[in-house]
């Protein structure tokens, strides 16, 4: 006779339990500080979690993009600056570095990041261009066996904080629009100012500075020809993991209303018997219901090379980045003042919503994206 | 029963429990509530897996968790080699339910003379749900080794012999014994470690060294094990009731006053 655990029961059950223990108690105090939480990092890699879809050649799980999501999802129902910082690393610059990195250039930096000893950031977004690819202003210049990178970035996710940079650029021998990986500790690399965001304060987001970077060219991932299009088909895998930080922070806030709304009592009757507020608390749960599924079909769907088509990713993320203003919006106005005060969770879970809505992609781009979908698509 | 020389087998035996942090009480029936209560791993067998890898860790070896019970309790196990355990089995069967301690004992038993050779058996304390402490115990006892119950440490472990430090109730005893042995520990004995997620996930594949054993596979009969090898049987289960004994003292504010002085100074209150 064999039977297995369910795996998915499984992983939620233990991240539930190490975010319990180990993020709960700290995210308030992350969030005022604005400090980035090293230790999770650090606990994140001990646990096997950094390495959850890296190849096993290089001491990874190999798993896919819905585990991320799981693992995700609980994360951002604590603290959504820890799930995003460890999104970063599960579903953006190292999924790169594996389907476009020379065998040398993975050798160096995937057993690194399993391990914890680098982190990596994604460094799109600049200060004029926002996060258009077809304008980026940051240029690479052929140089003998380097590239010589000067530009500036803004709102990097672990900017501050990141040993290995996945800088977005033009270059400059073909005119295309690439990536490479720029280290730290690389001459005229320096980081600019700090961000004080309103909600999202653990990111260590930051300005990137390059001026006259030397970068081997062994560490160029994606250029030439096709390379746009390499670049918006990962796309579709982030869009789903930051949806799923969406849907954690959303949820969040509805655990917390439900069980606030059958304690508090008004006249003598609990919120939850006031047909008034049944009605608030019933359309939180259909909307979240309705982005966990969505969520879920994306992150299993790999029609594109292992992605998820642009549609459902773009679709996932709006519903999820959207609704989760909602969500925690009502849930402000269940819990009242309270909700209002710093003391309850209820006024992060708001901040770190509407910072939601702008990290990867507003979701007017993301819309966007959905109508060249629709455009091309036959009716 | 034969030992290898440089290489320690552990046994651990794992109960999976209700979690208790979510239970709620039936206010009408004083029963619990168990419809959509989580199993979990018993707390105190969370310290003796930790305990184990600790062992192993150090001098090397290989750790198999044993638990008995329904098909779901393989969660446990499952989250046992998770937190890097080698090898699980579950024993499930119609049969072995509502064993009392003594039929869980001697069928943890029959497991263990299958699996043949072992160096060490660790078992937790108690379980949270019965609370009897007695498996451990009549577990040893069945196998006819020596126990140290009650650990809070572990001082040392060499290939033939354990020292521990076992909690009394005015103090601390340190014991010394030959192996094979068995202990059960508290939960001061060490700080259990967080699943790692590859092994969690691997332990979920068909693949998995995990065993499912019923009676035949352990050659047991029916009679033998579950309720039918009981001694003992649990008739009810309840909530004790709490009720006050309120009393109103009537009169004027100065009559009133008097009374409930004397009645303070009657039992001692004041």
């Amino acid at each position: 006779m064999i039977f297995r655990s369910d795996p998915e029961k499984m992983l939620r059950r233990s991240i539930q339990r190490l975010v319990k223990e180990k993020i709960i108690p700290d995210a308030r105090k992350w969030d005022r500080e604005c400090q980035f939480p090293f230790e999770n990092m650090k606990r994140f890699a001990e646990l096997g979690i950094l390495g959850l879809r890296i190849p096993k050649r290089y001491g990874g799980s190999e798993r896919g993009l819905f585990e991320a999501v799981i693992i995700l999802e609980e994360i951002g129902k604590a603290d959504a600056s820890s799930a995003v910082n460890l999104h970063v690393q599960l579903n953006a610059s190292p999924i790169y570095l594996i389907l476009y990195g020379n065998e040398e250039v993975r050798k160096r930096f995937l057993p690194a990041l399993v391990s914890g000893d680098i982190l990596f950031s994604m460094a799109q977004t600049e200060p004029e261009v926002g996060s258009n690819l077809n304008d980026l202003r940051t240029t690479a210049r052929p140089e003998g066996s380097h590239y010589i990178v000067n530009g500036t970035k803004t709102m990097i996710t672990l900017g501050s904080v990141a040993d290995v940079h996945l800088v977005y650029l033009r270059f400059e021998d073909d005119n295309s629009i690439g990536c490479l990986l720029l280290e730290r500790d690389t001459d005229g690399f320096s980081v600019g100012k700090k961000e004080d965001f309103m909600g999202l304060r653990g990111l260590g987001t930051s300005e990137l500075i390059f001026k006259n970077c030397r970068v081997p060219k062994d560490n160029v991932l994606i250029k030439g020809a096709g390379s746009l299009r390499k670049m918006l088909t990962l796309f579709n895998g982030t869009r789903v993991g930051l949806a799923s930080i969406s849907l954690g922070i959303a949820k969040g806030a509805f655990e917390e209303t439900l069980r606030y709304s059958k304690i508090r009592t008004i006249s003598g009757k609990p919120l939850i018997s006031l047909q008034g507020l049944q009605w608030k608390l019933a359309d939180m749960a259909i909307e979240i219901e309705a982005m966990r599924e969505l969520i879920y079909k994306a992150s299993k769907d790999t029609k594109l090379d292992g992605f998820p088509n642009e549609f459902i990713s773009s679709a996932a993320k709006i519903l999820a980045a959207e609704g989760a203003v909602k969500i925690t919006n009502m849930a402000m106005d269940l819990f009242g003042g309270y909700g209002y005060s710093k003391e309850f969770p209820i006024e992060r879970y708001l901040r770190e919503a509407k910072g939601m809505l702008y990290v990867g992609g507003t979701t007017d781009v993301l819309r966007n994206a959905i109508g060249t979908y629709l455009k091309r698509s036959k009716t | 029963l034969k030992r290898r020389e440089t290489y320690m087998d552990i046994i651990v035996m794992i109960k999976q429990v209700p979690d208790t942090t979510d239970i709620e009480i039936d206010p009408k029936t004083g029963n619990l509530i168990r419809s959509g209560i989580e199993g979990i791993i018993n707390p105190y067998d969370l310290n003796a897996i930790e305990a184990s890898l600790e062992i192993k860790e150090r001098i090397g070896g290989s750790v198999t968790v044993i638990s008995m019970g329904p098909p779901q309790a393989i969660d446990a196990i499952t989250e046992a080699i998770g937190m890097g355990v080698d090898r699980g089995i579950l024993l499930t069967d119609r049969a072995f339910a509502g064993a009392d301690t003594l039929a869980t004992s001697f069928t943890l038993g029959k497991a263990v003379e299958k699996l043949g050779s072992y160096d060490l058996i660790l078992c937790g304390y108690q379980a949270i749900d019965g609370d009897t402490a007695q498996v451990g115990p009549q577990l040893a006892e069945y196998l006819n080794i020596p126990q140290i119950t009650s650990v809070t440490k572990i001082e040392k472990v060499t290939e033939n012999s354990i020292i521990a430090i076992r909690s009394v109730e005015d103090g601390y005893e340190r014991v010394f014994s030959q192996l094979p042995a068995l202990l059960t520990v508290k939960r001061e004995l060490n700080r259990p470690r967080f699943v790692r997620v590859d092994r969690l996930l691997s332990a979920c594949e068909e693949k998995a060294p995990i065993d499912i054993w019923n009676a035949a596979d352990i050659g047991v009969k029916a009679f033998q094990v579950g309720m039918r090898g009981s001694m003992t049987e649990v008739i009810d289960v309840f909530t004790p009731k709490f009720k006050r004994k309120g009393k109103i003292l009537k009169g004027s504010s100065k009559d009133v006053v008097d009374k409930l002085l004397s009645e303070l100074k009657e039992n001692n209150l004041i």
